[in-house]
């Protein structure tokens, strides 16, 4: 038999995700807000990093919360919250990118420069120590295409597998990209670091 | 093994996504040329500087009231 203690477990704690999306679905405002308020430095900080740009992201994230106010009716509690709704932001990007007819498998390094390694040079040019604002601002210097796998894999913690499914890329093609932007970032900060 | 190849496959070696044989043969290549561990302290670097960009802390981030200000306008 289950004790009270069981049941209380069982029932989503009062002001947790589960409960705000479900009173938010209900119709009651003041849960929608409260689960705005909790998550908009997630949505907007992952609009940022995959966008490159503060204004676009502002809109990307007034367009996921606005998706997630029609929507939140339908989250069912089979995972978490946070999973669900960074799903859905990372959706809302990528269909910005289609409507900007971002090519995802066509970006590449064409035109630029490969590495080229002479040895005995390599190492005074090496990649100084970087902090995070260095990291991020190369980041955003990033061909969208790179930038999103990149942010999706090192940053997010998705595998491959989920990448090539939310991208409509192949899993290859994921790999080989999260391999260039790696290089390019290192070079991006190297350049930096020359010239400062 | 040379260099091209060996920066090539160095995403794949610090995944510990790559067959034993090749990743030996890297590791050899590793061994004796410093340029090429230099690209895979500085991809590790990258890597792990990314992992705790996650929380976000440090970033710009615009006025939240008036964005849920504009967001309850569109809502109605």
């Amino acid at each position: 038999m289950a004790t009270v203690a069981d049941v209380e477990t069982l029932e989503p704690a009062a002001d947790s995700d589960v409960d705000l999306a479900r009173r938010a679905a209900e119709g009651e405002d003041a849960a929608f807000e409260a689960l705005y308020h909790r998550h908009f430095r997630r949505v907007y900080s992952l609009c940022l990093r995959m966008l490159g740009n503060p204004t676009e992201a502002e809109d990307l994230t007034q367009e996921t919360f606005a998706n997630l106010y029609r929507k939140v009716g339908s989250f069912r509690g089979d995972s978490q919250f946070t999973t669900w709704l960074h799903r859905m932001t990372v959706n809302q990007v990528l269909m910005h990118f289609r409507k900007r007819s971002v090519k995802m498998e066509k970006t590449t390094f064409e035109g630029e420069t490969p590495i080229q390694i002479v040895k005995g040079t390599e190492n005074a040019n090496r990649m100084p120590v970087i902090d995070r604002i260095a990291l991020e601002s190369a980041i955003q210097q990033l061909a969208p295409g790179y930038r999103s796998v990149f942010v999706l894999h090192d940053v997010e913690g998705y595998e491959h597998e989920e990448i090539s499914r939310m991208l409509g890329i192949a899993e290859g093609t994921s790999k080989s990209q999260l391999h260039k932007a790696r290089l390019k970032l290192r070079d991006l900060i190297r350049k930096q670091a020359a010239l400062n | 093994m040379n260099c091209s190849q060996a920066v090539e496959l160095l995403s794949e070696y610090y995944a510990d996504a790559l067959d034993e044989n090749i990743v030996v043969e890297i590791k050899t290549h590793l061994i004796e040329c410093q340029p090429c561990v230099g690209i895979f302290d500085d991809i590790t670097l990258i890597v792990t500087t990314a992992r705790i960009l996650q929380d976000g802390e440090h970033l710009p981030y615009p006025d939240e009231q008036i964005l849920w200000q504009r967001l309850s306008i569109a809502r109605h």
